[in-house]
């Protein structure tokens, strides 16, 4: 049987039978897919605690139909290599970034792009970085790879945004430009802002999160996301 | 009824429904319970429908009782000052089981896992918050599984202890006992570094 082998992350893991685990994989060049470890749950010596999300693992699998049959895995990189240990509001957002790959990336689908920014966020998550900054990226950098780019620089009708200006955004198509005070609208330069990977000052944090919340709102489908309900109490 | 499928037939596929039985074992169910344990068979049919009926949640620990309180909650000598929080059932037996802990319990029955859809309400956080503030707890032990989801839960169940200032506690993870250091994966290595205990002459 032939057997394929790449960098993945865990994206989500449920128990499966007595002792088996199904789980929700996203690899480097073969995209995300479900596969079956068997007996990982019942192994000794931490091959349960190895297949947890947030940590880049080596895998050989097998299997041609959808679910595939993990047969060998290991912790990815050196001993060296900085490990992610994700801990308190910063897990909240490694479950909040994992719902959004699992409910909009679609299966079978590779995006080596999206894997090196997916970690790239990770390790921004474990260190020291700003939280919501590394998230409105992640935002923007997935609706991107998906082809669904948020055009932050230029109206819908090709002007260039200005830092004084006011914009509405219309089901994640594009900025128009309308007066100060309308509902729902975003100044200039939190847009420019954000297109260059910070935020202009502390009233663009909340208007840029609540700007991505309506674009990926229209992408979900109605469809809420569960992990945002963690985010309650830190509120 | 001449489209109903046999007794025989039904029995099998209602076998089903405990956890990792397949259609081949659960024919093997059927036909031993028929041929061989009738007797067992009526016993476990009657039990089943009891338990169903009458076993429910615990008013105030969530753990299964047939009484509105559980023994353990209804129990005038427990120490009311402290509370373990568990995930499961099962995991508040090994607690009583292997340890001396004389406080009180309450079950979660399960753990925040927004992805599988459960958030706080689903895991009865709310009526935790609501024990919190009657201000008998003093002290909050935090038993739930060393995973990414049980770590999640203790965070935000800590979270929200500090608004009712009580102290809470995790229960420690590390090497196991009887372990060998070489055999230990480097995540939990790591952790019981980290958390290193000083030792009291």
């Amino acid at each position: 049987m032939p057997i394929a082998s790449d960098v993945a992350y865990l994206l989500h893991r449920r128990a499966h039978g007595n002792t088996s685990l199904l789980v929700d994989i996203f690899s480097l060049n073969h995209g995300r897919f479900p596969a079956i470890a068997k007996g990982a749950r019942a192994a000794k010596r931490g091959a349960s605690g190895l297949l947890q999300p947030f940590s880049p693992l080596h895998m050989d699998w097998s299997g041609n139909g959808e679910v595939k049959t993990l047969r060998r895995f290991e912790r990815a990189g050196d001993t060296t290599s900085r490990r992610i240990a994700l801990e308190g509001v910063r897990l909240y957002c490694g479950f909040y970034i994992n719902e959004l790959l699992t409910c909009l990336l679609p299966r079978d689908d590779a995006h080596a792009g999206l894997f090196g920014f997916y970690q790239q966020t990770l390790v921004a998550l474990s260190g020291n970085d700003d939280i919501e900054l590394a998230l409105r990226r992640f935002e923007l950098g997935l609706l991107d790879q998906l082809g669904h780019r948020v055009n932050l620089e230029t109206s819908l009708d090709g002007e260039p945004l200005v830092d004084a200006g006011h914009y509405l955004f219309t089901s994640g198509a594009g900025a128009l430009a309308c007066k100060a005070g309308t509902a729902g609208a975003c100044r200039g330069c939190t847009l420019l802002s954000l297109a260059r990977g910070e935020f202009a000052d502390a009233e663009a944090r909340g208007e840029a999160k609540h700007l991505l919340r309506r674009i990926l709102g229209y992408h979900l489908d109605g469809r809420s996301l569960k992990s945002r309900e963690l985010f309650r109490l830190t509120r | 009824m001449a489209d109903q499928k046999p007794l025989l037939r039904q029995l099998i596929e209602a076998l089903r429904v405990l956890p990792s039985v397949g259609p081949k074992s659960a024919q093997r169910m059927a036909y031993h319970l028929l041929e061989r344990n009738r007797e067992g068979g009526r016993v476990l049919a009657s039990l089943m429908l009891r338990a169903m009926d009458d076993i429910q949640h615990c008013e105030r620990c969530r753990d299964l009782c047939e009484t509105p309180l559980c023994k353990l909650c209804a129990n005038p000598q427990r120490d009311d000052s402290r509370l373990c929080i568990v995930e499961m059932p099962v995991d508040l037996q090994m607690i009583e089981q292997s340890t001396a802990y004389r406080g009180r319990y309450f079950v979660l029955g399960g753990r925040l896992s927004p992805l599988d859809g459960i958030g706080p309400a689903e895991i009865g956080l709310d009526k935790l918050k609501r024990i919190l503030a009657v201000g008998e707890v003093e002290e909050l032990i935090l038993a739930t599984n060393p995973t990414v989801e049980g770590e999640a839960t203790a965070h935000y169940i800590s979270d929200m202890a500090n608004g009712f200032a009580i102290e809470v506690s995790r229960i420690a993870h590390g090497v196991p006992l009887g372990g060998e250091l070489e055999f230990v994966d480097s995540g939990t290595l790591a952790h019981a570094f980290a958390d290193r205990k000083k030792i009291t002459p």
